[in-house]
């Protein structure tokens, strides 16, 4: 953190920088040079936009060529100024994550649980954020902190905060933080003095679902909020995590994974996008709620820890190219993971509009629970649990299942 | 870094003569395009493996 508060990443974001300014660049470049081809007839356009091509290369032939390609490239080289525009506006912006952590109720290494306190009695809730990014996302800012919102209607809410890999945690796979995940369970049993609602959170639900498998008396029921698990059920996100996979062979052995190549995979899934966010961005007013959205969500999503190399090539090799949990052969401590044998009441959440876990995936987890609830967020995998709509179209449908366990 | 940076206006179009109108904004349809176009292809190709690369 700067001495303001704003996290010193965000001179580096987004994230990897040279990623996006090249896929920016190149884009915009490319598309200024494949004028001439195009408008011959000979640049390859996608067969999904076979119709659109045809009216629009009409449309460019009828125009004056010189005019039309300087044209093209004045517009070309403002949208990469635009966008390095919008990238240096939310860099030097004012806002940042004003909200205190909930104190450590325990430690576990350079992980603690968080303890967001509750009345006498009230359901223990306990969540699972994924390990790649930071777990503020479910208590990011007031009005946008699931964690509160559960403190207000009634509920006891812990966060389990994963932490940057310390010495301990070097060598750590997926096992080591479920068996930590097990001990801040039992921790939130003895304190509560009783068993509690797990909530886990993208990967945080492949992590929660062992531990409720092996710890059936302390868990109530159990919520998976975009929890993947037919890794190859659709989308293009396995085969681009598949690639990411392969590559750590290239990187030295035995250290954690940085930041800035999980981030390759996030911007893999679309390229483009972060161009149109910047540049869309760059034209919001800076004093807008939207635009203080956009900041702290920004920070969130290029925040995180470098990843231990075994629990990235489980996660990237074994579960994404693999598929071990879709096609029931993953194992943790010796025992398959099958979520048939879940028995206590289960939330499902599947975001209808999730680019990183396809709708598919986590509906293959649904439809082998034996005891749950399916719920559709009209949404995408992060706006679903803290974005503007976040509230109708998540926190209040899961809090209606929480009060069925009480 | 976390200076208040004073807020400004959004950028508006330049005024331009109508042909020049019609013609900025074809340039625009066409770059809107041609980023769809890279994605959708994007969509459609698997990037290789690292063994695929070395045999190339």
């Amino acid at each position: 953190m700067t001495k303001a508060g704003v996290p010193a990443h965000r001179a580096i974001s987004p994230r990897p920088f040279a990623f996006h300014l090249a896929a920016c660049q190149s884009t915009w470049l490319s598309g200024a040079a494949a004028l001439p081809a195009f408008v011959q007839g000979l640049a390859p356009t996608h067969p999904s936009l076979a119709a659109e091509a045809a009216a629009l290369h009409q449309d460019l032939c009828a125009a004056e060529g010189v005019k039309l390609a300087e044209a093209v490239m004045s517009a070309a080289l403002a949208r990469v100024g635009a966008f390095l525009d919008g990238v240096k506006r939310y860099q030097t912006h004012p806002a940042h994550r004003r909200l205190q952590d909930a104190p450590a109720a325990l430690e576990l290494g350079t992980s603690c649980l968080r303890d967001f306190g509750g009345p006498a009695g009230a359901l223990p809730v306990l969540a699972a954020p994924s390990l790649v990014n930071p777990a503020h996302i479910l208590d990011l800012e007031r009005g946008m902190s699931l964690m509160r919102y559960l403190k207000q209607r009634g509920f006891h809410p812990f966060l389990m905060d994963w932490g940057a890999p310390g010495a301990a945690e070097a060598d750590f796979s997926v096992d080591d933080y479920i068996a930590r995940l097990e001990t801040a369970l039992a921790h939130v049993a003895a304190q509560t003095g009783q068993p509690a609602a797990l909530l886990g959170y993208c990967m945080g639900g492949n992590l929660a679902l062992p531990v409720a498998l092996r710890r059936p008396e302390l868990v109530r029921g159990a919520a998976f909020l975009a929890t993947p698990w037919d890794f190859h059920a659709e989308g293009i996100a396995y085969r681009r995590a598949a690639a990411l996979g392969g590559s750590l062979a290239l990187l030295p052995p035995a250290e954690p994974v940085p930041v800035d190549v999980l981030q390759i995979f996030f911007a893999s899934l679309d390229p483009t996008l972060t161009d149109r966010k910047f540049r869309r961005f760059a034209v919001l007013d800076p004093d807008s709620p939207a635009a203080r959205a956009f900041v702290l969500m920004e920070d969130w999503a290029n925040g995180g820890a470098p990843l231990p190399r075994r629990v990235a090539d489980q996660c990237l090799n074994q579960w994404y190219a693999e598929n071990a949990p879709g096609h029931g052969v993953w194992r943790v401590a010796g025992e398959v993971i099958d979520p048939r044998r879940l028995t206590c009441p289960a939330f499902v959440a599947v975001p209808r509009a999730d680019r990183i876990v396809p709708p598919a995936s986590a509906l293959a987890l649904a439809e082998a629970l034996p005891n749950v609830r399916i719920h559709r967020a009209a949404t995408g995998h992060v706006a679903m649990v803290a974005g503007g709509g976040a509230r109708p179209g998540l926190w209040q449908p899961l809090v209606a299942w929480l009060f069925t366990l009480c | 870094m976390a200076r208040k940076t004073a807020p400004s206006a959004p950028q508006q179009p330049e005024a331009a003569p109508p042909e020049a109108t019609a013609l900025t904004l074809l340039a625009a349809r066409y770059l809107d395009f041609w980023q769809r176009n890279l994605l959708a292809w994007s969509n459609d190709i698997a990037l290789p493996t690292v063994e695929n690369s070395k045999d190339d």
